[in-house]
């Protein structure tokens, strides 16, 4: 009896972009898990499924370790490094000199409009992302997927939740204080994660909501556009050209709208159009190459 | 080849108790080898040619020792554990 937890396991697990190697080590985990579950009895049954849940982690953390450390994971993370400083270097570059008209007086900002690189940066990167992996010396290397987009994930997971509300608020506090000796308090979208959950409990529920759905989208598509980039990277011919072309103008709509309500309700579902393509063409793919032998 | 302290484990382990499933190797070597990480591991090994497996009915594998690693392990039992384990 391995009951609802191995189901939940297992479906997850097959939902995750893992090569040959690491399905073995998923399958071979999942079937400890079974073994045990179905000679276990007494106390034994109830530790069973926390100890293979365990399992299943230490395994999924392994796996993503060695595709991480893989010739090509590693590869992928570090031109995605490079591209988001070389944005970053650009964004200082058209920025250096900005300034602000205060009461018909120009205000130089000095280092301030620097502040905002993370905001810059956390728009390019599903972009970065998807180019990274979709674009390399090797063409149609097998490109590991899992390990790279935790990585992606866990960063984005620090800036949408910590560095891009401290960046912003930093923003505006600089700009309020050339005007107002009163502290400015912190908008939506200048709260961190922490407080925008517990916010969800409160009558800010809407625009508690608003701020989630916009990090939220960016936590999910940066891994999202890696797995599609990497995708794109593996297919041939007329689906190799639109695989690598498409995704870029349907995400490109939402990002030239920016961060605001509007972005809120395009992002969701270029994301998800991002995704359909992609597997469209893979599926396209697979049946081809099936066709041929 | 340089053969990680986990490996060599793994290498003895097959050797004194014969063919065994991950789980079984994991029981065996009393705590130093972790669950589902083994695999992993022996993954690698079979890559590099020192184990084999066989699927079973039951979806797990039995793995075995191959002509490689008992060559590994009889250069371990040699040098001993202070050269390096350079097989």
């Amino acid at each position: 009896m391995t009951g609802v937890l191995y189901t939940v396991a297992q479906q997850c697990l097959s939902l995750l972009p893992v090569d040959a190697a690491g399905r073995r080590c998923f399958d071979e985990t999942l079937a400890d898990w079974r073994k045990e579950a179905a000679q276990a009895s007494g106390v034994l049954a109830l530790v069973v499924p926390a100890r293979a849940i365990w399992s299943v982690f230490r395994c999924l953390m392994l796996v993503s370790l060695r595709e991480i450390r893989s010739r090509e994971g590693a590869s992928v993370l570090l031109r995605l490094a490079a591209w988001s400083i070389v944005c970053m270097l650009l964004f200082i570059g058209f920025h250096w000199n900005d300034s602000i008209d205060l009461e018909g007086t120009r205000v130089w900002m000095g280092p301030i409009p620097g502040v905002l690189l993370s905001v810059q940066i956390v728009t390019a990167m599903p972009f970065l992302a998807f180019l990274c992996a979709a674009v390399g010396r090797r063409h149609r290397a097998a490109v590991p997927q899992l390990g790279p987009a935790l990585v992606v994930s866990a960063v984005m997971f620090v800036a949408m939740g910590w560095a891009l509300p401290a960046a912003n608020q930093a923003y505006r506090e600089f700009v309020y204080a050339l005007q107002s000796s009163v502290p400015i308090l912190p908008g939506i979208n200048e709260r961190s994660l922490i407080e925008l959950v517990g916010m969800l409990f409160t009558q800010d529920f809407q625009r508690a909501a608003f701020g989630l759905s916009i990090r939220l989208v960016f936590m999910v598509a940066v891994p999202a556009m890696l797995i599609a980039g990497a995708a794109a990277r593996s297919l041939t011919g007329w689906r190799r050209a639109a695989g690598s072309m498409l995704p870029i103008p349907v995400l490109l709509l939402p990002a030239l709208i920016g961060f605001n309500r509007y972005s809120e309700v395009a992002w969701w579902p270029a994301l998800l159009a991002v995704i359909l393509i992609t597997r469209a063409l893979a599926s396209a793919e697979r049946e081809r190459a099936e066709v041929t032998s | 080849m340089r053969l990680p302290a986990t490996e060599r484990l793994i290498l003895s382990l097959l050797s004194s108790d014969g063919a065994s499933y991950g789980l079984q190797l994991v029981e065996a070597s009393r705590g130093r080898l972790k669950r589902g990480g083994i695999y992993v591991t022996l993954g690698k090994m079979e890559e590099k040619g020192l184990v084999s497996s066989s699927l079973q009915d039951d979806g797990r594998r039995i793995y075995e020792l191959q002509g490689l690693g008992h060559r590994a392990l009889a250069a371990i039992e040699i040098m001993g554990d202070v050269s390096g384990a350079k097989s």
